[in-house]
């Protein structure tokens, strides 16, 4: 018993290792330069959107916001979890790592949860949260949605999108894990989450409450499938339970990775 | 009874068609410097890897500091340091910083100022205090050698790994190198696989030959010069081709390197019986076409052990 005891303590401390590495990486040069990246892109584009008289998408405001934050941080959320695994397996770094008392499953862990969280905050909160601020300001924005939605609701999108996020990294690892090859990963995860953006019509509508399409919903002025768009419209959000389901899928998916990577060689 | 810090028995290891290690058996006593030598493909890195966790075996058993692998897990993990051949470390990071986040993976590791001080002074060590900012993307191939010693002791291990540490070094960082895998041996374990045998002369006091994924030879250094034969230098002048080939037919002569001057040939005489000495000078002598100017026996090195044991295994 004081084994286990010594040997749970042993792997915290490698875990949290490795994940302090990672998070302290995005507090530091790479953090400021992914903020400053995310904030000119969607900042850029929304303004371009619904402060251009004549912009082709004109006037939509949250929507085209809710959009973006799914659009541009998941494809980089998948990219750069590709790269954390299949690059550090190839490179030698995660063998390197995993020789130190750091175990298998700590190392997976620690590498997918500090990129959700580093992207999650640097891609999707704070410009999120910068917009939420100048976004009413704006008056073609006014003309079109003359309020903007309560905080707490806005927040609740923003959060299912970090829940969006979090799975599509978790698929993107269990993947990485299974095949290896780079290009190929990412390939199969982009086209994934293409097809999750559509209600495909084979799916029974009730799967969805399983699916993290359920946290989809249209947008009324675009007509487009967003993550969080109920929240923002006020509308029942009635696939609640697609959000504990998705990250209880995110979670199946880890935990699969980390079953295949404790018998990996590397 | 001290265990030993390294066992391994019968140990086997397949890649697909490639038989990497062919029943492997070595024992490495805490406390030692143990070099392990072998050719290229010999199966050194394979067994290291097992070693550390990051393969399987296909059979047999091996143990780090009295676990079995298969089930030593981060306790035993916790007392080893480990340099990879061809270290890669992130590139994004500084010299101080690999080794203080390594050293954050280590249970107990000291913290703030403790901290720093441990990795400045690891960092000393390794000869790298002018380069502890630069980052690893900056870093000489010679330099991140020495950067993957550094880090590989930063844990106080018991257990000190090096595949290959002095690779990639130039003759001062080798030197160094060996002075520092010296000073680690006042404190743990060292086991280190190298291909340069001058380096195991001076700094081993046991060797492990393998070849062909098995241990061909393995125990102190005078034993490995003594079971592996004897050498005999011969100075001689005159006609020596009948000598030469009286003594290429005996069975207890390993074989014969003759070096030429002028009218003089200075030979080496390898024998594989060493009762089989009473023999060579008689037969020498018996040659009235040659006159024999000096006999004495020779000094053998590591390599002509090493040559003789691998060869001989290389020739199955």
């Amino acid at each position: 018993m004081v084994t286990d005891v010594s040997t749970v303590r042993i792997g915290i401390t490698g875990f949290w290792g490795v994940l302090r590495g990672d998070l302290t990486r995005w507090l530091g040069r790479r953090g400021l330069s992914q903020l400053i990246l995310w904030l000119v892109i969607i900042e850029g584009f929304l303004y371009y959107t619904v402060a251009t008289e004549n912009a082709p998408f004109g006037k939509l405001g949250y929507e085209n916001l809710l959009n973006m934050l799914m659009f541009f941080p998941i494809f980089a959320g998948i990219i750069l979890a590709e790269a954390a695994i299949v690059g550090e397996y190839h490179s030698g770094i995660a063998a390197w790592l995993v020789s130190k008392p750091v175990p298998r499953a700590g190392y997976l862990v620690a590498k997918l949860g500090g990129l959700w969280i580093g992207l999650s905050v640097t891609a999707i909160l704070i410009p999120g949260l910068v917009a939420n601020w100048w976004l009413p300001k704006v008056e073609p924005y006014r003309f079109v949605t003359p309020q903007p939605p309560p905080f707490g609701r806005f927040l609740a999108a923003l959060g299912v999108t970090i829940v969006v996020l979090g799975f599509f990294i978790a698929l993107t690892g269990f993947l990485a894990v299974v095949i290896r090859r780079r290009g190929v990963v990412a390939l199969l995860a982009i086209v994934a989450w293409l097809l999750l953006r559509i209600p495909l019509p084979q799916i029974p509508t009730s799967w969805h409450r399983f699916l993290p399409s359920g946290l989809y919903g249209t947008g009324q002025a675009t007509g487009g499938w967003i993550p969080g768009m109920e929240y923002i419209h006020g509308h029942p959000f009635d696939q609640a339970s697609a959000v504990p389901m998705t990250m209880v899928a995110a979670a199946l998916l880890v935990a699969g990775a980390v079953l295949i990577y404790r018998r990996l060689e590397l | 009874m001290t265990v030993p810090a390294i066992e391994i028995r019968q140990l086997k290891k397949r890649y697909r068609k490639v038989e990497a290690l062919r029943g492997l058996d070595l024992t490495v006593d805490q406390g030692s410097v143990c070099g392990f030598l072998g050719p290229n493909g010999a199966g050194k890195t394979t067994t290291m890897k097992i070693l550390m966790g990051l393969i399987q075996s296909s059979s047999g058993w091996a143990a780090v500091l009295g676990d079995d692998v298969r089930d030593a897990g981060l306790p035993a993990r916790a007392r080893i340091g480990y340099l990879p051949q061809d270290p890669v470390f992130p590139q994004y990071q500084t010299v101080r910083g690999v080794v203080a986040s390594v050293a954050r993976l280590y249970p107990g590791h000291p913290r703030g100022s403790e901290l720093k001080r441990r990795v400045d002074d690891l960092i000393d060590r390794v000869g790298m205090t002018d380069k502890a900012r630069r980052r690893v993307r900056g870093l000489s191939g010679g330099e991140r050698q020495r950067l993957g010693v550094a880090q590989a002791l930063v844990g106080e291990p018991d257990l000190v790994i090096l595949d290959e540490p002095s690779a990639g070094l130039d003759p001062m960082g080798r030197r160094d190198m060996l002075s520092l895998i010296e000073e680690i041996s006042s404190q743990a374990t060292v086991f280190y696989s190298t291909h340069i045998l001058d380096d195991v002369e001076r700094i081993s006091d046991t060797v492990v030959m393998i070849s062909k994924g098995r241990a061909v030879a393995q125990g102190s250094l005078d034993d490995i010069l003594t079971v592996s034969g004897s050498d005999y230098a011969v100075r001689l002048r005159g006609k020596t081709s009948g000598i030469r080939d009286r003594l290429t037919a005996e069975p207890w002569v390993g074989g014969i390197d003759v070096r030429m001057h002028a009218e003089i040939e200075d030979w080496r005489i390898r024998l594989t019986d060493e009762s089989a000495a009473d023999r060579l000078v008689p037969l020498l002598v018996s040659d009235e076409s040659c006159d024999v100017i000096e006999f004495h026996l020779s000094d053998r090195r590591l390599e002509d052990a090493y040559l003789d044991l691998v060869g001989a295994d290389d020739g199955d």
